[in-house]
């Protein structure tokens, strides 16, 4: 109601300023005769404008005093014309030659796009927030080449990971930074547990946000990809895996405007591992059936019932439950954003408010966000000052992901079918009277009962911004001043309720502080000037960079009351603060030169210092760029074909820093464990302990550490043909990072298990083709055909001496993310079975395949291609956009499905339960295999992991062909003069997904952004289908 | 002018360079972590270290291969059908050398010549931790080891054989016994509360090096079976002379009851319920044992079955869980002299040892004692010893080893097994194959240690 009553009063505002003084109509045609759809028609000096509808036309309130009117239409050339006194005003325009789009590069400076030697995809926002994706990272899935975005499932506040052109860095992060109006914006994953936690968070706990979450994707007005070093070489040392530059909506000079956008959508689960429903909790089923002689003749599917146990090998059941029914149910989301713009001849501003309100598909999940952002420009004689700046508020539940005791995954999908999720007779269900929680095996928690006494809050507020400053003495040199900052809070509480099994059963209450801040400084000088035939741009620069990374955790054991969820319940405490602070001061300096128009070359340099390399090294590097850009249909005549045409080539380097803290050897606070339980740790009965190297894991420090290189190279062209109605980009690359940073694993006799140090070579190598065709362009119906393309192949080319393979990451025993020789990065790596040199499996006298002793690598987790098609048709007042996302390639160990086949819960389990199995293979002998094994020994060791298994049986193709999105929607007419305009719309999202993974959406990642991982799937949560209603208005 | 003019520009710039230095200066060590800590946390660091490597997987693993207990779920379904990868006691090997045995050998040097009670306990922490690992593995790496601190060129060391390492440890606890028994004037800083094991004192520190060194001599029972007696019974005798007499010196691996001091075979349980469960095995053993209720849970009908957990007297939250014992060093009496020929002396000593741990466990109960444990140089058998010592030394990996030494209790091997045999080693570990060029690397589960041989 109160958001009614403010949308009226606004409307009302701005009907009374937007008073029109005249009406103009016309007609715009391009000089081939056909009429021009969309052609723009602006209003000098004003904001007022229009647009051509499907025949043409157009209608336009001048405002009093205005003069003339700008026209303009893709690949036609701009037209200004002064009105007369005639209200009608047809046009023709003539068709242009060269389109000199302007293109945002590094440091935000906006470049023709002819002068720009190297690859920069720029994608619109309303492409991003189109796709109905809270987090705009999500948003940019299958959007443009060269970049694949990995979600971790579809719960709300999932993070998603991006990378662009594949991994460059061992054990640094691979992302891309985030610049959002010149300001660097924190995209990291902050993953809350205490320093006393002895295994790879990532593994395990809620999954969590990757930061980019908190920008509200209808600020956007477009962002810049700046795929390689050359692109962002001017970053520096943060920006060796490229930028994702954001640039905000803007007001404009003219009437202010009011936008109001509405949005209600479902989420509901898209797909689950195919679970039995015949077979209930128990053991002994399946097993070997044989006849006088001792052959095999079938399995006995019947087993004896058991309680306690995770197995469902028990008997035939007359009665099912269909739990992960009765689990998830359907999320929900509904999006408001409000913004007003408006400026005059000196000053422009835009506010916006958004705000999201999610519900999760897990039970008792959600995330609300608000999003509040200002950005204003006002100049005053040879100042311009300008300021952009938000402020985010978030608040979320997650619940428990992944391999967790607590997981709802893992105990939901092993919950046995003849369990009731719902069968305690406590008040909830999923409890007893007793107040305990019901469960079929007393080592899971229920899920239902670990959603809501489990969760983990986060209550986040962040603002970001900055204030700059540019003077222009004069009219070819401008000095900027820039001081931004990015500061967020983040306090978390995850709660365990008494009873809970992941971590001590007497409950637990966790209490901690994630703050970041980040100060980031910036002076430059630009220098533009023409002499005769050639262009000169100058830049000069200094930046200075500030970050802190802080997090306060303390944590209550032992809780004495029931939902009293104050640490002053507990009676056993512990707590532990960690700092880190970095800092970088850099120096570069680019010259563009330009000829006529059609070469331009850029030679540039950045030096960096930083405060991360160890007393003995040097903490200054220098890295050079350089990019020539060729355009030869500006020397040629103009021709009806090729419209456009640029050749661009460019070599960059890019230097990193090390990672704060890793260049010495401390000693640390440990913690002993096995890996079956969580260990032994500090305060131990009331003494403190130490150990050399800190502890999980065991690191030596080097104090001789220098910079990680990438050196990358970089070609290609872009074409427009047909007056620019087929326009294509196409590119090569081939980058290789040397002297990379990591923790490399040692023998643990040397003392410590990793050393850090700059060891290994590691090449990326790839294509990216861009596309689009406008395939029918005429009065009623347009139809045009986008498309992109990714091929990025990656090899480990060298480790450290005498190591050729190593674990990114640790990870769980028999399954790991390595880097081996000659394999691309990230391989999954584990055990396998013995195959023959004709690759058939060798069967022991068992009857099931040998083991191989040694782990080896078993799959490529990064996709062999991804591509995306894109097809929007516009009739009359409809468009409907189609978005298929191809990925082919690209292994994922499916832990999952392993998992629920040794307990005989997957669905093939069930149907094969009573047959005998033959595995194809030779014995050790060469013969053929003959041996009959049991349905139970067939899917618990051959398909499952249990017995001696090869991880290998689990690792499946994540090969998919998705509808990533489908949007119709349809502009209202003319309602009333202050109603620039209102669409409605309806979009799905992920509608249709077909793969041959056999487990949920393969788009998923255990680990999460957060981690170098990629490819694990252990009870990861569902992904999500979407149905989005929208609204957006215009006044 | 124009010089002038360069020689500002010069010196601007080396200004510019100087700031940018000064800017990133003085962040680049951790506020979070010590780079030097003093002995006191060292020693309780490596002490749980210790217990860590004792009490945890390396200890179920044992149990569960000598028939004690019985491996149900996942992993422990695996071991139980002695599939036991590289992978899976990679974390156990590099404790035993990254939580155990660096830190006891900094120990060892940052106490010098200064705090010798420290030294002596840091000596022998090293010796448990190594000997642990060989009894395991055989061959590792030892003389060479712990030295990566030097240099990339440490980062491969080379392998010991068995025999040395076993010679090594004596000679490093004669050293600790040693360091005990300077006075206490000639330490500067004594060890306290931040001894978890023996509060400081070194009578009970060396006594227990010399239940070490005894169990350590015994291990040699198949390679020199007279000597390995000899010197057993010496180092024991030196105990008994030195006051060891009860189960006061027992060195006992403590617990606590926060999450974090959890005793592991506890931490399991809550962890991994179901994973692990007595065995049939030894469950018949301890029919009519008065220890049956303390070893096992009983189910709800008050019966000890082999799908019952632990029992609480080592398996509660903060259950202490015994690392050398004086009933320990009575077992090893008992066997050495039995194998020297004085079978008078092993059936006291196996009378003693069987009393000791009985009364340890608060269920000394007289008629029981009476009818098995009142052998005499008639009756007494090795048999009889080890079968007792197998109960008595119930989830410590010392039952592993003298099974493997003796083949005693004779043990029935999972029939549906993957290999033919109980294990008498484990497999190297993923890390030592990977990263150590110098590892020898063995598979075969079956190939016996040096001393096995």
């Amino acid at each position: 109601m109160k958001r009614l009553l403010l949308t009226t009063l606004l409307m009302c505002f701005v009907a009374g300023l937007a008073l029109a003084q005249r009406t103009v109509t016309g007609t715009v045609t391009g000089d081939d005769g056909e009429t021009l759809i969309g052609a723009s028609i602006r209003v000098q000096g004003t904001n007022a404008g229009a647009v051509t509808d499907v025949s043409g036309k157009y209608t336009l309130n001048v405002p009093a005093g205005a003069t003339t009117l700008t026209f303009a239409y893709t690949g036609y050339t701009t037209q200004d014309i002064v009105l007369g006194a005639s209200n009608v005003l047809d046009v023709t325009l003539v068709s242009g030659q060269v389109l000199s789009e302007a293109v945002v590069t590094a440091l935000g400076i906006t470049r023709s796009e002819k002068s720009v030697g190297y690859s920069v995809s720029k994608v619109e926002g309303s492409t991003v927030a189109g796709s109905g994706e809270i987090n705009a990272i999500q948003g940019l899935a299958a959007k443009t080449s060269g970049v694949q975005v990995i979600g971790s499932g579809g719960t709300p506040g999932a993070s998603s990971k991006i990378l662009i052109r594949g991994n460059s860095s061992f054990q640094l992060d691979n992302q891309p930074l985030i610049v959002i109006d010149n300001v660097p914006y924190d995209n990291q994953v902050n993953t809350v547990i205490g320093g006393d936690y002895p295994f790879n968070p990532n593994l395990q706990g809620v999954n969590e946000s990757n930061r980019a979450v908190d920008i509200n994707p209808d600020d956007i007005e477009n962002i810049s990809v700046l795929k390689g070093p050359s692109a962002s070489a001017l970053y520096g040392s943060r920006a060796g895996n490229g930028v994702i530059f954001i640039t905000t909506k803007k007001g404009a000079k003219g009437r202010v405007k009011v936008g109001y956008g509405l949005t209600y959508s479902f989420d509901e689960v898209n797909k689950l591992p195919e679970l039995q429903r015949q077979y209930g909790q128990g053991n002994g089923g399946g097993q070997a059936i044989e006849d006088g002689s001792g052959t095999v003749t079938g399995s006995d599917p019947e087993g004896s019932a058991a309680t306690e146990t995770p197995n469902s090998w028990g008997p035939s059941i007359n009665q099912s439950f269909d739990n992960l029914d009765t689990y998830f149910q359907r999320g929900t989301a509904i999006t408001n954003n409000f913004s007003v713009s408006g400026g005059n001849e000196n000053t422009t501003f835009r506010f916006a408010y958004g705000n999201s309100n999610q519900t999760g598909i897990v039970p008792n999940t959600e995330l609300k966000r608000n999003t509040f952002r200002l950005t204003a420009t006002t100049g005053v004689a040879k100042f311009k000052i300008s300021v952009s700046g938000a402020y985010t508020t978030i608040q979320d539940r997650k619940a428990q992901n992944g391999s967790n005791l607590s997981g709802v995954m893992l105990s939901l999908t092993r919950m046995p079918a003849d369990f009731d999720i719902l069968g305690g007779n406590g008040p909830n269900g999923f409890d007893n009277l007793d107040g305990s929680q019901h469960v079929y095996f007393s080592a899971y928690d229920n899920p239902l009962w670990s959603a809501y006494h489990n969760p983990n809050n986060t209550d986040l507020n962040r603002i970001s911004g900055a204030i700059g400053m540019d003077y222009l003495p004069t009219d070819w040199l401008t000095l900027t001043m820039r001081i931004g900052t990015d500061m967020y809070g983040d306090q978390r509480k995850q709660i365990w309720d008494i009873g809970s099994q992941n971590f001590d059963p007497r409950g637990e209450i966790w209490e901690a502080t994630v703050r970041h801040e980040e100060i980031n400084t910036d002076f430059l000088a630009r220098i533009d000037k023409r002499f005769g035939n050639f262009s000169t741009n100058v830049l000069i620069g200094t930046q200075l960079n500030h970050r802190t990374d802080q997090t306060n955790f303390a944590r209550g054991q032992v809780l004495a009351a029931a939902n009293y969820y104050n640490l002053k319940n507990a009676s056993i405490f512990y707590a532990d603060n960690d700092d880190k602070t970095r800092r970088i001061a850099g120096a570069f300096a680019s010259v563009d030169l330009g000829y006529k128009d059609f070469l331009y070359l850029t030679l540039g340099g950045r030096n960096d210092w930083a405060s991360s390399f160890g007393p003995r090294a040097k903490n200054s590097f220098f890295y050079p760029n350089a990019s020539l850009s060729f355009v030869p249909t500006e020397m040629l005549e103009a021709s009806q074909v090729l419209s456009y045409l640029k050749f661009r080539v460019s070599y960059a380097e890019a230097g990193r820093e090390p990672t704060p803290y890793t260049s010495r050897t401390y000693f640390g606070r440990p913690t002993f464990t096995d890996g079956f339980t969580n260990g032994i740790g500090f305060p131990y009965l009331g003494q403190n302990g130490f150990i050399t190297g800190l502890s999980n894991p065991n690191v030596l420090g080097n104090e001789l550490l220098s910079p990680e290189i990438n050196k990358s190279w970089e070609g290609g062209f872009d074409i427009r043909l047909w007056k620019n109605r087929l326009r294509a980009a196409f590119t090569y690359y081939y980058s290789k990072s040397t002297d990379l940073l990591m923790q490399r694993p040692i023998a643990a006799t040397s003392g410590y298990s990793f050393y850090t140090s700059n060891v290994g070579e590691m090449v990326n190598k790839g294509v990216e083709i861009e596309l689009d065709y406008d395939l029918i362009r005429n009065n009623n119906f347009t139809w045009t055909l986008g498309g992109n393309f990714s091929k990025n192949e990656n090899e480990v080319v060298k480790l450290a001496p005498g190591v050729d393979r190593f674990s990114i990451e640790t990870a769980f025993t028999g399954i790991g993310s390595f880097a081996i020789e000659g394999q691309p990065y990230g391989a999954i790596f584990g055990t396998k079975w013995v195959r023959d040199d004709q690759g058939r499996l060798v069967i022991g006298e068992n009857g099931l395949p040998l083991v191989s002793d040694e782990d080896d690598f078993l799959g490529n987790p990064y996709p062999d291609f991804t591509a995306a098609v894109r097809n929007t048709f516009k009739f009359k007042r409809f468009s409907l956009t189609a978005l298929l996302d191809i990925r082919e390639g690209g292994a994922l160990w499916n832990g999952t499905y392993a998992r629920l086949s040794r307990i005989g819960r997957t669905q093939e389990s069930a149907d094969g339960r009573s047959n005998y199995y033959v595995i194809d293979g030779v014995r050790e002998d060469g013969s053929p295999n003959n041996v009959r094994i049991s349905a139970f020994d067939y899917f618990r060791t051959f398909k499952g992991d249990g017995g001696a298994y090869a991880v290998e049986n689990a690792i499946q193709d994540g090969s998919w062909l998705r509808l990533r999105e489908l949007t119709l929607s349809y502009d209202l007419p003319h309602i009333a003069n202050f109603v620039e305009g209102v669409s409605v719309y309806v979009t799905g999202r992920n509608l249709w997904l077909k793969t041959d993974y056999e487990g949920v959406d393969p788009e998923t990642s255990l680990t999460g952004a957060g981690s170098n991982v990629g490819g694990f799937d252990y009870f990861n949560m569902p992904g999500t289908r979407s149905y989005i209603v929208g609204l957006r208005a215009n006044f | 002018m124009k010089k002038s003019i360069s020689i500002l520009t010069l010196l601007a710039l080396a200004f510019f360079y100087s700031s940018c230095e000064k800017y990133v200066e003085g962040y680049d060590i951790s506020p979070n972590d010590p780079l030097d800590v003093n002995v006191e946390v060292l020693l309780t660091g490596t002490q749980v270290a210790t217990f860590s490597n004792f009490t945890g997987n390396l200890a179920r693993t044992s149990a569960v291969l000598v028939n004690q207990m019985t491996g149900r779920q996942f992993q422990y379904e695996d071991l139980q059908e002695y599939v036991i990868r590289e992978s899976a006691i990679d974390n156990d090997f590099q404790q035993l050398y990254n939580g155990g045995m660096i830190n006891a050998k900094l120990l060892i040097d940052k106490a010098g010549d200064d705090n010798k009670y420290y030294r002596g306990i840091g000596r022998v922490l090293k010796v448990l931790n190594i000997g642990l690992a060989t009894d395991c593995w055989g061959d590792v790496p030892y003389s060479k080891a712990l030295n990566g601190v030097e240099g990339e060129e440490q980062f491969n060391p080379a392998y010991d054989t068995q025999e040395n390492i076993l010679r090594d440890m004596q000679a490093e606890l004669d050293l600790a016994i040693a360091d005990f028994n300077s006075d206490e004037a000639d330490n500067i800083k004594l060890p306290g509360e931040d001894d978890l094991i023996f509060g400081g004192d070194p009578v009970q520190w060396r006594n227990a090096a010399r239940i070490l060194k005894a169990r350590y001599y015994n291990r040699l029972s198949k390679r020199d079976p007279q000597a390995s007696a000899t010197q057993a019974l010496a180092a024991l005798d030196a105990a008994y002379a030195d006051g060891l007499s009860g189960t006061d010196g027992d060195m006992m691996a403590v617990f606590g009851l926060a999450a974090n001091e959890w005793n592991q075979w506890y931490a399991f349980e809550q962890q991994r319920s179901g994973y692990i469960t007595l065995n049939q095995f030894f469950l018949d053993l301890l029919a009519n044992d008065p220890r049956l209720p303390l070893y096992v849970t009983a189910d709800g009908d008050g019966n000890f079955t082999d799908q019952q957990p632990i029992g609480t007297y080592y398996g509660d939250l903060d259950s202490p869980l015994p690392l050398a014992t004086y009933y320990e060093a009575k077992f090893i009496e008992a066997e050495a002299a039995l194998r020297s020929g004085d079978n008078a002396r092993a059936a006291a000593a196996y009378n003693a040892a069987v009393t000791s741990n009985m009364t340890k466990l608060g269920v000394a109960d007289p008629a029981w004692l009476l009818l098995n444990a009142s052998e005499t140089a008639l009756t007494i058998s090795l048999e009889k010893i080890m079968t007792q010592k197998y109960i008595a030394m119930f989830t410590q990996p010392e039952v592993w080893a003298d099974w493997r030494r003796t083949n005693l209790p004779a043990l029935t091997p999972n029939p549906d097994a993957n290999i033919a045999g109980i294990p008498r080693r484990l497999t190297t570990a993923q890390s030592e194959r990977l990263y150590n060029s110098s590892a020898i690397v063995v598979a075969n589960l079956l190939e016996p240690v040096w001393w096995d041989q």
